[in-house]
């Protein structure tokens, strides 16, 4: 409520002096409140922040180019080597964004209280969007041959290249904390599909729209859900968030 | 906070004195374990303080974690009386020591949907501003506007219709 609303409005006035009025806080016992300084007394020590969003952002983007450089060796280049010059610099534009768009919401994550520019749920739709979008937009449609077969062959690899990427991010968010688990698994399989992707794209020599769409849509389609049921489950299970039992001391 | 991360133990006095009774508050509009959610609140606090950033406010990181402990017993409560079952004749209670304190303004956020109480109670008891509750409820800062303005329209028909004719 704005103070010239509350100038107005004799009503909203009533509802904000009630709230303000001493008497609606409880007061805490003082006994619990020596029993909790005791208590984190008993195993305080200094520890060391966590770094800012950025420098977090910038480690998983970093680790991603790190597995996509000791993947192209075993996967190829072939794709981008039949792509037009064209073509080659929005599919580099697109996955360098999205992935740098998942980074940062993952690092904001790991930090309870930090402000979410933007959703996880809102973030994956818009990859998985996007991705279509730029499929249709910049791959020629053309007729498919053994569409079934070849379509298997590159989804499932890109399925296994995004497996490294999840376990490798997944090992740098441990030091977060999480307040809300879905949200974070979300991420974890959006940043993974698009890395599994990003290798197909490198790799693949299927130049047409349709197998674009389909099957390496399928990759980010997969991995995004299996982050989604993850997230599902975790929160059923009751899960604690990933906390240490003793945070990080401070190395000096 | 800082200080709390560099391991001064009058920072921990102070920290707990200082935000407790709001911590206290927020996790007693949703039920009576009020105490022990604020124990086991203050426990995660303390074993996540590596994750606050410096520059960044205290309150919505605080309450975030807050928010975190309440879901989590709330799930656990539900779990635990989905396995319950329940006897044909209940044991008597006995009385409580103290008789419960009538708090009128519980009273009223009790007609309030879970998502709007707790926006307010931030909002309007906590002290905090939009962004800061943004923070906590890993929201936006155009959602909060929209739940707290749905909780005041709600709080004004109630009024209205508590106020003598």
């Amino acid at each position: 409520m704005s103070a010239g609303h509350l100038i107005e409005c004799a009503q909203c006035r009533a509802i904000s002096a009630w709230t303000a009025q001493p008497g609606t806080r409880p007061d805490v016992p003082a006994s619990l409140l020596r029993t909790i300084q005791d208590r984190l007394k008993e195993s305080l020590a200094p520890v060391s922040a966590a770094p800012g969003a950025a420098v977090l952002a910038g480690r998983f983007f970093a680790a991603i180019c790190a597995l996509a450089a000791a993947a192209i060796p075993i996967l190829g280049v072939s794709g981008v080597e039949q792509m037009t010059p064209v073509r080659a610099a929005a599919v580099v534009v697109f996955f360098v964004a999205a992935l740098a768009l998942a980074c940062m919401s993952l690092a904001w994550q790991m930090s309870p209280g930090s402000l979410q520019r933007y959703s996880a749920g809102g973030l994956a739709a818009a990859v998985a969007g996007g991705f279509a979008l730029l499929a249709s937009a910049l791959f020629p449609w053309l007729a498919p041959e053994e569409f079934l077969t070849r379509g298997v062959e590159c989804a499932l690899t890109g399925v296994l290249a995004a497996l490294p990427a999840a376990v490798l991010i997944g090992v740098l968010l441990r030091r977060g904390v999480f307040v809300d688990r879905w949200s974070a698994s979300l991420s974890l399989g959006a940043l993974a599909g698009l890395a599994g992707t990003a290798l197909l794209e490198l790799r693949c020599t299927h130049q047409d729209a349709a197998h674009q769409m389909v099957w390496h849509g399928a990759v980010l389609a997969v991995c995004i859900g299996a982050g989604l049921l993850a997230g599902v489950l975790r929160s059923r299970a009751g899960a604690t968030p990933r906390i240490s039992k003793r945070p990080p001391a401070n190395p000096a | 906070m800082l200080r709390y991360q560099q391991g001064a133990p009058e920072a921990v006095d102070e920290l707990v004195e200082r935000v407790s009774p709001a911590l206290l508050h927020y996790f007693s509009i949703s039920g009576a374990e009020a105490e022990d959610l604020l124990q086991e609140c203050w426990l995660r606090i303390h074993r996540s303080r590596h994750t606050y950033r410096p520059l960044e406010p205290a309150l919505p990181w605080i309450f975030a974690i807050a928010r975190h402990t309440r879901l989590d017993a709330y799930r656990r409560k539900r779990r635990r009386e989905a396995r319950e079952i329940l006897t044909r004749n209940p044991p008597e209670r006995a009385a409580p020591d103290d008789p419960p304190r009538e708090d009128r303004f519980a009273k009223l956020l009790g007609d309030l949907p879970e998502s709007q109480r707790e926006v307010l109670v931030m909002l309007k008891v906590s002290g905090m501003t939009l962004e800061e509750v943004a923070r906590a409820t890993s929201s936006t800062v155009g959602a909060i506007k929209q739940k707290a303005h749905r909780a005041y329209q709600k709080l004004r028909l109630v009024f209205e219709k508590e106020r003598p004719s």
